[in-house]
């Protein structure tokens, strides 16, 4: 498990990360989202433990990561600027990792090489955007580390390679036990590969949640009565929203499903319905209880 | 070990260093390859002992080069995020990440010094050519110690900077500022009075490598009276305070390394500390001119009233726009002023601590009951330690002297009195002695001795056994003989029957043999070592060495009297073809000798408007000359030695006359007798000169 205590990174006046809490659970892929500037690099830069923590503490299974090769050993991070050597080849850049990550698996990376179709003798520097980044993934998969941190993952890579690196991901998740900690501005991108999501915003974690869960306890119900109504008449109910127009009445409610339906229902409505919310409406909504303007939070998003 | 070191990295990062550490290393071997070309292609042996700096000087050059280059290429991952952020994301200690670095720069370098060497001791070896393996052992130790302080320096900078033109800035500051202030310091040493004759105010040279490369600051550390010589490449405790040095700049850049944040990459400077000392060594310089103003002008503070202002205003100014410039903020720059008061300590540290130091010297109490004995060190020895390559070295009996203790009271009194008169006076003189004190450090000082002290201590010296000893002793060992002309192997055998008959010679004939010119008469250079030290001694191959001299003789002829009777008949055609009319003469110079025997006095001419009053005599020597027989078999009493040249009228060789034996009647003989005598007589006893056997 990864542990976050008051962790706090600044870089002269700047504060990256301002006394963020968080706790990764093992086996999982854990997703990032946040705007430019948001901390999200700087955290997986402070769990890889390539920066020292200016405040608080980051922990993997309870020992500190900075400086620390046992920890630093069992992950391996893919930054979002990649770093080969120079006119260097993927077997040349299998040799270095190999070097230092004791699990370097050759057979692993051969099996990826030919997974995507990548020559690993063609020199890395004559490769595309999204090559590069399907020969980081290659060498950092090859790595069986227990804990895989890639910064913008999908940057780059076209629909299928985006779908090949997720189910890679998945496998491993699965298969080992990894844990993936993965970061993006687009919520859409990590939609459907997280177990969990963390939004960051000004170097803090300010939603976190288990992404079925965020799912299933929002939802929206649409409902119309004969008579008169307001948003007292559904005393019991948390609503984090709510809208009328005419008599049909729009409301986003956090809470049990069949639970609130019954609730509803026993209200005798002309019409009652319930519909699911995609998770950028959720993080809207989220974002709104929680008093943030859900645009400023994720501008790239909405740009 | 695996705390420091970490056997994956280390591999990987020599592996990156693999086309650098080859090619270098290959450049390096281009200095073999020509030094063997012509080791192997010249029919003459070499006539010099190499010295230290003709041996490291490649090296040298490699060493810097390369223990910058590969260091920058090692470490240059720091100044770019993304490659900072890799290494830094890796399963690898700072510590062993810091280490492995410099160990794989390291072995590379030591890879490249190991095979140069290598390859020229067995250059040296296989073509048996003179050579002071000690004195290369002492030079490939410190190329290797050279190489710890390099890269330790470079990557103590590579540490404390972030970007290549910082790194590089850096990595000179604090390879070269340490030294160049010391240099100041010296010399600032030096024109303060009495300061002169201290040694280690000598030593400190900037640009030389001697003492300067990897150890200059030594004596200053050790003591203040220290012989600057010593500090050659073959010597144990320099060699070590630049090993001891050098772990300190390793230690230094490891811990900032160690330190460095993965975010430095790519920023000027990491350290504000280090802003500072660059700031100061900009408004350091004038200050300094300053200082050495004052010094020079005897401290007449009035005169310097103007100039004085105004350098430290200047001073200021650069200080201001280092500041300006780097940080681009008036508001730090503001902040940093104060810190010009740095400046000017350091200004007036340097103009106080020559003052000490020359008068700490000064206030020793030196009486003849101090002191246990005096050395007479040769005063040459640092300036043929620079052309040590060139000329070889000093003489066996310089570096014997050396080590003679001489405890005499007459000559200990002596040396009391010019030592305490010094203190009185600040004069230094031309006389270096090392004083060795009962209680203290020895003290190793110029000395300005009036003629009867000189002529004293001179008669002490000549007469003690050891002295006379060092002077007609030639040392065990292996030796290399040199004649003029001759072969490998011919100066091997020559060698050969010199030493046997030198060594059954009485100390008065040997003597008789000692030499000190290099080029002129017929002489066998010894060239040998002791220790780590090259010696060269020449002796004359004169009537004292008959059979020496007529092996030398006849395998002279053998080389020479071909082109020495080609030369000479080429004088008398052109006499023939000139005639007499002036201007139009050849231009010759010949020294005539005598053979085995004392047959004949040794006596040269040559031609030139000085001689045109005695044309015909000198055109009737060279025809005799020329009429002669080369022969080294023939009757001592008629026979000369003939060495020269002939020059076309712009005085271009056109031939040589290397010695050649020539046998002539006894007329001939008598003739060349009576024009010596004329052209002797012509010239009022002055030219052509008559040299005694």
């Amino acid at each position: 498990m990864i542990t976050a205590k008051d962790l706090t990174k600044k870089f002269d006046s700047f504060t990256a990360l301002n006394a963020l809490n968080c706790k990764i659970p093992e086996g999982c892929i854990y997703g990032m989202v946040g705007s430019n500037g948001a901390g999200k690099s700087t955290l997986l830069r402070l769990i890889s433990g390539i920066y020292k923590p200016d405040g608080g503490s980051i922990e993997i299974d309870g020992k500190e990561v900075y400086d620390n090769t046992d920890v630093k050993g069992r992950l391996v991070f893919v930054p979002d600027e990649l770093y080969f050597l120079q006119r260097s080849n993927l077997v040349r850049m299998a040799k270095l990792y190999s070097s230092v990550y004791k699990r370097f698996s050759y057979d692993r990376f051969k099996q990826l090489t030919e997974t995507f179709k990548l020559n690993p003798n063609a020199m890395i520097g004559t490769f595309s955007k999204g090559m590069k980044r399907q020969a980081a993934t290659i060498l950092a998969l090859s790595c069986n580390a227990d804990y895989i941190l890639f910064d913008e993952t999908f940057d780059g890579l076209d629909p299928v390679m985006r779908n090949l690196v997720k189910n890679l991901l998945y496998n491993d998740v699965m298969e080992r036990n990894a844990t993936a900690v993965i970061t993006s501005h687009s919520l859409r991108e990590l939609e459907d590969t997280c177990d969990q999501l963390s939004l960051l915003h000004k170097g803090g974690i300010i939603f976190e949640s288990d992404v079925d869960n965020l799912k299933t306890s929002l939802f929206k119900i649409q409902v119309a009565f004969p008579e008169e109504y307001d948003r007292s008449k559904f005393q019991g109910i948390d609503i984090l929203s709510y809208t009328k127009h005419g008599s049909v009445a729009s409301l986003i409610v956090r809470g049990d499903r069949e639970e609130t339906a019954a609730k509803v229902k026993a209200m005798q409505p002309v019409l009652f319905e319930i519909l699911p919310l995609s998770l950028e409406e959720v993080f809207v909504y989220e974002m709104d209880a929680l008093g943030y303007e859900f645009s400023e939070v994720l501008k790239q998003e909405v740009e | 070990m695996n705390k420091l070191i970490h056997t994956g990295f280390f591999k990987e990062v020599f592996r990156q260093l693999k086309v650098a550490g080859l090619v270098s290393a290959g450049i390096l071997m281009i200095g073999n390859v020509s030094k063997l070309l012509s080791l192997l292609t010249s029919s003459i042996p070499p006539s010099v002992m190499p010295g230290a700096m003709s041996l490291a000087s490649s090296m040298m050059a490699y060493v810097y080069i390369m223990g910058f280059v590969l260091t920058f290429i090692a470490f240059g991952w720091m100044n770019k995020r993304a490659t900072s952020d890799f290494y830094h994301s890796i399963p690898v200690t700072r510590t062993q990440m810091y280490f492995s670095t410099v160990a794989a720069i390291l072995l590379w370098m030591f890879i490249g010094i190991t095979a140069y060497s290598l390859v020229e001791v067995l250059m040296y070896l296989l073509t048996d050519s003179p050579f002071n393996y000690l004195l290369y052992l002492g030079v490939y130790i410190n190329m290797l110690i050279g190489a710890v302080e390099v890269v330790g320096a470079v990557s103590l900078a590579c540490a404390i900077s972030g970007t290549k033109f910082v790194n590089f800035v850096a990595a000179c500051v604090i390879l070269f500022v340490p030294r160049f202030l010391l240099t100041v310091l010296s010399g600032f040493i030096l024109v303060t009075p009495g300061g002169d004759a201290l040694y280690p105010a000598k030593m400190c040279w900037l640009f030389d490598p001697n003492y300067n490369i990897f150890g200059c600051p030594y004596g200053f550390i050790t003591n203040t009276f220290i012989k600057g010589g010593e500090y050659s490449f073959a010597n144990v405790p320099a060699m070590i305070y630049t090993l001891v040095y050098s772990a300190v700049l390793v230690f230094f850049g490891w811990r900032l390394f160690k330190k460095r944040k993965s975010e430095a990459a790519g920023i000027p400077t990491t350290n504000k500390a280090f802003q500072t000392i660059i700031r100061i060594a900009f408004g350091i310089p004038l200050i300094l001119v300053l200082d050495m103003l004052i010094l020079t002008e005897n401290y007449d503070l009035r005169s310097l009233l103007v100039p004085g202002v105004l350098l430290i205003l200047f001073a200021f100014v650069f200080y201001c726009l280092y500041e300006l410039i780097s940080t681009k903020s008036a508001k730090k720059m503001a902040k940093s002023m104060p810190m010009f008061l740095v400046c000017l300590g350091i200004g007036v540290l340097f103009l106080v601590v020559p003052k000490l130091i020359s008068k700490a010297a000064r206030s020793v109490e030196l009486r003849p009951e101090n002191i246990k004995s005096y050395q007479i060190v040769d005063e040459s020895d640092s300036i043929l330690g620079m052309v040590d390559g060139l000329i070889s070295s000093k003489d066996y009996r310089s570096i014997a002297e050396g080590e003679i203790k001489y405890n005499d009271p007459e000559g200990i009194k002596t040396v009391s009195d010019a030592f305490n008169r010094w203190k009185r006076t600040g004069e230094s003189g031309s006389f270096p002695v090392k004083i060795n004190r009962k209680i203290g450090a020895p003290i190793m000082i110029d000395l300005d001795l009036t003629q009867f002290e000189f002529s004293k201590i001179d008669t002490i010296r000549t007469t003690d056994p050891e002295y006379q000893r060092s002077t007609l002793e030639i040392p065990e060992g292996k030796k290399y003989f040199v004649f003029s002309d001759l072969s490998k192997a011919q100066a091997k055998e020559l060698g050969r029957i010199f030493l046997e008959e030198y060594n059954s010679l009485s100390d008065g004939d040997k003597a008789f043999l000692i030499s000190d010119m290099y080029n002129e008469g017929d002489n066998v250079r010894v060239l040998g070592c002791v220790g780590a030290k090259n010696y060269v001694n020449i002796y004359e191959l004169n009537n004292k060495l008959p059979k020496t001299r007529a092996a030398y003789l006849k395998a002279m002829n053998e080389a020479n009297a071909e082109k020495t009777m080609k030369a000479l008949s080429d004088i008398c055609k052109q006499i023939d073809e000139a005639g007499s009319s002036e201007g139009s003469y050849p231009n010759y110079w010949i020294y005539i000798g005598g053979a085995v025997q004392t047959s004949f006095d040794a006596f040269e001419f040559n031609y030139d408007e000085e001689n045109s009053g005695m044309t015909k005599k000198l055109e009737e020597a060279v025809r005799i000359l020329a009429s002669g027989k080369p022969d080294t078999e023939a009757d001592p009493a008629n026979t000369v030695t003939v060495k020269g040249y002939f020059y076309d009228n712009s005085e271009f060789i056109r031939g040589t006359m290397g010695t050649t034996s020539i046998s002539l009647s006894d007329a001939d003989i008598e003739r060349l007798l009576e024009i010596a005598e004329e052209v002797n007589s012509y010239h009022e006893g002055w030219f052509p000169y008559r040299d005694d056997f």
